[in-house]
């Protein structure tokens, strides 16, 4: 029980120190927009998925205040989708960006396993790896969807500009 | 009971037909207004219900979450949408702080009454100015970040340059 205290704590203090490493200036606002939509995505996938019984992670932030897991829905899912979202590769072959989705849900789906093994954090049993798999395919292409409609504006390619 | 069930109806139903008064041509704005204040209220919602400071005792997906998913997932966002839109942004301070006083007042008071009348919300360790402050600092922090995400401040520059 107390090492899932020390978990939760490196991962809040580790993932957003990567991402403020990671994201480019210019590219901030894209980074908080996916930050943002997959927050809520993940918000609304866990609450329903766990209402009907199919998602109960053992140890979380906020026991008594919600029986999601909240740190990885807040942070950990979100931190790996802006890490899609920035390497994208945009104009390439559809071969290649079929690969980008598997590579990306193959490393949460491993972030996953590797958080099971070391914490009670998350199951990672088979079945909830499974569900895992297709859920994180149509969020991250959700979340695509929403990125790309919002950037498809005059005024968000000045938003991008100048930015120190 | 039945009273709170329809309440919680009628909030989502006219938040849900509030959503036609957003302008088309802001609606990448309210979209990123909309995200922003979720993430801000499932944290502080979560955290007010964790630390007994306050309980839905009607809510939805109660068996899942201790806190309001219709409020802070869904009618307090749209709210700062508009809060956002109507922004006196090139008022006098004053006026400002009218005007997030009055957003301010405006929720806190069916607040109040809901928590005196109905089973939706149960003050444990809270008090209303604490809602009140609350809201007026969110929402502040709400335009702040509207503000600096879609640089409107630039915008207004380059309109008088030109």
């Amino acid at each position: 029980m107390n090492s899932d205290y020390y978990v939760t704590l490196l991962l809040w203090i580790v993932l957003p120190c990567i991402l403020w490493k990671v994201t480019p200036r210019n590219r901030l606002r894209e980074a908080i927009a996916t930050l943002l939509f997959f927050q809520m995505l993940t918000w609304l996938f866990s609450i329903f998925l766990t209402y009907f019984g199919l998602y109960k992670p053992p140890f979380r932030l906020f026991m008594h205040a919600t029986k999601i897991n909240w740190t990885m829905e807040y942070l950990v899912f979100p931190f790996f989708a802006i890490l899609f979202q920035l390497n994208f590769p945009k104009n390439a072959h559809y071969f290649r960006r079929l690969l980008h989705y598997l590579f990306w849900v193959g490393m949460i789906l491993s972030a996953m396993v590797l958080l099971g093994q070391i914490s009670n954090m998350v199951n990672s049993d088979i079945e909830s790896i499974i569900r895992s798999f297709f859920n994180f395919i149509i969020e991250l292409w959700l979340c695509r969807q929403y990125i790309t409609w919002l950037m498809d504006h005059p005024v968000y390619e000045r938003l991008e500009q100048n930015e120190g | 009971m039945k009273v709170d069930q329809l309440i919680i109806y009628i909030i989502y139903a006219c938040t849900f037909i509030s959503l036609a008064f957003i302008p088309k041509d802001k609606v990448r704005d309210a979209s990123i207004i909309f995200l922003y204040q979720q993430a801000v209220t499932w944290f502080a919602g979560l955290l007010a219900v964790e630390l007994n400071l306050l309980e839905y005792p009607v809510r939805e997906l109660a068996k899942v979450n201790g806190t309001s998913f219709l409020y802070e997932f869904f009618s307090y966002p749209v709210i700062t949408i508009f809060f956002c839109f109507y922004y006196p942004r090139t008022s006098k301070r004053w006026k400002k702080i009218i005007y997030i006083s009055a957003f301010s007042t405006g929720l806190t008071v069916p607040e109040v009454i809901f928590e005196h009348y109905t089973h939706l919300i149960k003050y444990i360790r809270w008090e209303w100015y604490v809602t009140w402050a609350t809201v007026y600092a969110t929402l502040f922090l709400a335009w702040v970040f509207y503000k600096w995400y879609f640089k409107l401040n630039n915008r207004k520059k380059v309109l008088v340059h030109h």
